[in-house]
């Protein structure tokens, strides 16, 4: 996000919060929300894929929508009110191709209908036959509908995938496929965005009752501000407080959101974007010729990451505000926690709660249950541990640096599950002030190694990664 | 909402405050002249200069004082009788475009023992623009250093009139320029209050901050340009054009800034100023007959070369003609540029130079 659409945004989100008939403002935000997706998209060599996307993102909300929601669309009238609007909002945007400012709206200039319609026409054939088996109370759909998410996912998190998929694109459009690159499909938000949707599908394969309107799926999908860098609310509680009312002390929310969003671009805009001048980065790595100066630039990212990450962060949780939203805090001083494991619940708190719920518990649950041939704890821990960072890792992106990150950690939280299992008695009967200088030590330690972790998410190249652990020692 | 109006009232009061204090106290006069180099960050080699901050960790600032201050010449004490202090400045070419620090002739005269058994301390002053008004700048501030000797390289491209003003560090530095060339400055612009505000200054004060970013990016790297791997070679095949900057066949006086290389030269005072016809591609390909190289028609360059040694002879300058010292071959992106070991040829003859004008 820009800084102009950060200002935009807010202005937006405060003046929609102030229309006091909830049905009106839900359709505006429904529009907003729509307008948003492709707003931010950005722009994309292929053509008119930086407009496709954003319609795959509607659709594929809706889809899911169908797969798990046991309503008869067509019966309920507030959803199709919700869906027509969606698609209006489609062709609105659309329709700005033939208007003086046929991007105001869009990365480019907006394909023609005959582009347009076939999208929609597959994607309103697959809610609809998805929706048909919900209310035949299957399952199949949502386990499809997990299925091709997860296989977009790895697709857009892996450079060769991409490149094929760029090729192919290409090859189809008529555009020369040997100028094509991995980082010519970038599907603005989807990481996020389909979180969300696995979150409703994995509750709604296992019985959770999941009785929302498509318009509120749709908000919580795709809510403006946490767009582009989350946080990854939880469906439940988002859509319950955006149906409700009562949306807190308006002067509260305002006093508050504005606070927020100002801590959040001092973060991302003024210190994320100058230590980012003097931070380790893939094509700085290897010209460090002083070890001193190396570490300084490691700490530099450490923090770069950890501001650009967490201004973003704050950022959407003041817009959210502004209009009535209490997203949950995603970061919380997680460089100043005495171990690896508190770290984890202090950063990126939204994406581990979710790492927690849907893979770490299920799979702990898992490994314990087998009664017949049971394993030892601290395989157990490190199995999970090192699946849960592991997937973490694989999130940023299908490259081996980053599977690197993930073990890293995972090992590291390994080490340190058993080490305060067999310290822990120990650490309670030390006196308060040595307890004092252990703490200290521990932050030191814990930061020691999540720097360090930083250099194989910073550098993709293994051994540029190695010989830059080679510049530090 | 009697708390968020209290909020936005402190903040707009507090911003106005913080206005006019900056309209008031003028900071950026200070600012400039405070710098992380030289304390944290080793101070720089050259001036800061460069287009793609992103690959060479350098930018060009507008500010004489910022550049200056992130110079290593800033941490200098006094003269020690064990070193000889010498200067260049001049254009790119001694500045050392494709050459890192150590390569240029100054990097290169660094260190070189003197039969007295002294030792040359050189200082790159250099800065990457053609014109002698720019280097009469530099020169200006370079004396307050206490050099015991200048080197000027130039070219014939510094010195036509219309050279002279027409350069970002000239424009940046106005006040400057307006205050050494008082006769030249017809064009004197009044203080304007938006000019002197936050508004006015903020990217003066966000390059400064940005300079001082850069700083560990130097220090770690010691890189202060970008090293492309390849690079497309000065054109040996040249136009059918006899003209050079307007003017056909050989240049007359008016059409350059003698002048300003005369003051230089006056500036200097009591400091030896050796002035240094850089080496230049001479061309041997189409039309080159007409041109020496991309720059220079044959006719206009002689005529001016014939006027400096004239001028040199006349007035007794030091004076190292090196204009065909080079080899096609050994020029890098430029008609000027010269590559690492041609650096150490031209390194070895101005040394000889040095020696010879010292212990002549």
């Amino acid at each position: 996000m820009k800084l102009q659409d950060i200002f935009f945004l807010a202005l937006l989100l405060f003046s929609l919060r102030l229309i006091p008939i909830r049905r009106i403002r839900h359709y505006l935000v429904l529009i907003c929300s729509a307008i948003c997706v492709f707003k931010f998209q950005p722009v994309l060599p292929i053509r008119g894929l930086d407009f496709s996307l954003p319609i795959w993102t509607i659709l594929l909300t809706i889809c899911v929508y169908g797969a798990f929601s046991k309503q008869n669309p067509l019966k309920s009238k507030t959803n199709l009110i919700d869906a027509a609007i969606l698609l209006g909002s489609i062709l609105l945007i659309s329709a700005t191709r033939f208007t003086e400012y046929d991007n105001i709206l869009t990365a480019s200039r907006p394909p023609q209908l005959s582009f347009i319609v076939p999208h929609l026409l597959t994607g309103a054939v697959f809610a609809f036959i998805l929706n048909i088996s919900a209310q035949k109370e299957n399952k199949w759909q949502m386990r499809i509908c997990i299925f091709l998410i997860i296989a977009v996912l790895i697709i857009l998190k892996t450079p060769q995938l991409t490149l094929i998929f760029s090729r192919a694109a290409r090859s189809l459009n008529g555009q020369s496929t040997d100028l094509a690159l991995n980082t010519d499909i970038r599907w603005f938000g989807f990481s996020y965005i389909a979180f969300r949707l696995l979150s409703i599908l994995i509750d709604s394969v296992k019985g959770r009752k999941t009785n929302i309107g498509l318009g509120e799926f749709f908000v919580y999908v795709c809510f403006p501000p946490a767009l582009s860098a989350g946080p990854i609310d939880r469906w439940d509680r988002f859509t319950k407080e955006y149906s409700s009312d009562a949306k807190g002390d308006i002067s509260d929310d305002l006093y508050s959101g504005f606070g927020q969003i100002a801590l959040g671009l001092f973060h991302k805009f003024i210190l994320a974007d100058a230590l980012s001048k003097m931070a380790l980065s893939s094509q700085n790595a290897g010209l460090f010729i002083h070890k001193g100066w190396a570490w300084a630039a490691l700490f530099a990212y450490a923090l770069q990451i950890y501001f650009d990450f967490s201004g973003y962060s704050e950022i959407a949780i003041g817009l959210g505000m502004l209009f009535g939203i209490h997203l949950p805090k995603n970061f919380d001083h997680p460089y100043l926690k005495p171990d690896l494991t508190k770290f984890w619940s202090s950063w990126h708190i939204t994406l581990t709660q979710w790492i927690r719920s849907y893979v770490f518990n299920p799979l702990t649950r898992s490994l314990r249950g087998n009664k017949n041939h049971p394993l030892p704890q601290w395989l157990i821990i490190l199995i999970t541990q090192l699946t849960t960072m592991l997937f973490i890792g694989l999130w940023h992106g299908v490259t081996i640096n980053f599977v690197i990150w993930g073990i890293w950690h995972g090992f590291g939280l390994f080490v340190h599950q058993l080490y305060s299992r067999k310290t822990g008695p120990w650490l309670r009967s030390m006196s308060t002030g040595f307890r004092k200088i252990y703490t200290v030590c521990s932050v030191f330690l814990t930061i020691i190694y999540v720097v360090l972790g930083w250099v194989w998410f910073v550098v993709p190249e293994f051994t540029d990664a190695f010989s830059f652990f080679g510049r530090l020692f | 909402m009697k708390k968020f109006l209290t909020l936005v009232c402190l903040a707009l009061i507090f911003f106005g405050l913080l206005c006019l204090l900056w309209q008031i106290s003028q900071p950026l006069d200070i600012l400039n002249r405070i710098s992380l180099y030289n304390i944290v960050f080793p101070g720089r080699e050259r001036l800061p200069f460069g287009e793609n901050p992103q690959t060479s960790y350098n930018f060009s600032i507008g500010s004489l004082d910022a550049a200056f201050a992130s110079h290593k010449i800033n941490k200098t004490g006094t003269n020690s009788p064990d070193t000889l202090r010498i200067i260049t400045i001049g254009d790119s070419s001694s500045w050392g475009t494709l050459l890192r620090p150590e390569e240029t002739l100054c990097g290169r005269l660094n260190g070189k023992l003197l039969p007295d058994g002294r030792s040359i301390l050189c200082y790159n002053l250099a800065y990457p623009t053609l014109s002698l008004t720019k280097d009469y700048l530099l020169l200006n501030r370079a004396i307050n250093y206490e050099p015991d000797l200048i080197l000027w390289p130039l070219t014939l491209e510094s010195f036509p009139i219309d050279k002279q003003t027409d350069n970002a560090l000239i424009r940046a530095n106005w006040e400057e320029y307006c205050r050494l060339f008082p006769e030249k400055n017809t064009d004197h612009k009044e203080d304007m209050a938006i000019e002197n505000s936050v508004w006015g200054q903020r990217r003066e004060a966000a390059d400064w901050l940005r300079l001082q970013l850069y700083g560990l990016m130097w220090a770690g790297t010691g890189i202060d340009q970008d090293y492309p791997e390849s690079y497309t070679a000065p054109q040996v095949n040249l136009a059918a054009d006899n003209t050079y900057h307007g003017t056909e066949g050989p240049l007359q006086e008016e059409d350059l800034a003698w002048d300003i290389l005369e003051e230089g030269i006056n500036r200097a005072g009591n400091v030896p100023v050796m002035l240094i016809n850089e080496p230049m591609l001479i061309s041997n390909g189409e039309n080159s007959k007409i041109r020496y190289n991309y720059y220079y028609p044959r006719e206009a360059y002689d005529s001016w070369h014939q006027e400096l040694i004239s001028r040199a002879e006349k007035n007794d300058w030091l004076f190292v003609d090196l204009w065909n010292y080079l080899d096609i071959q050994d020029f890098t992106n430029s008609a000027i540029h010269y590559n690492a070991d041609s650096a150490v040829r031209l390194t070895d003859v101005v040394f000889a130079e040095i020696e010879r004008c010292l212990y002549q």
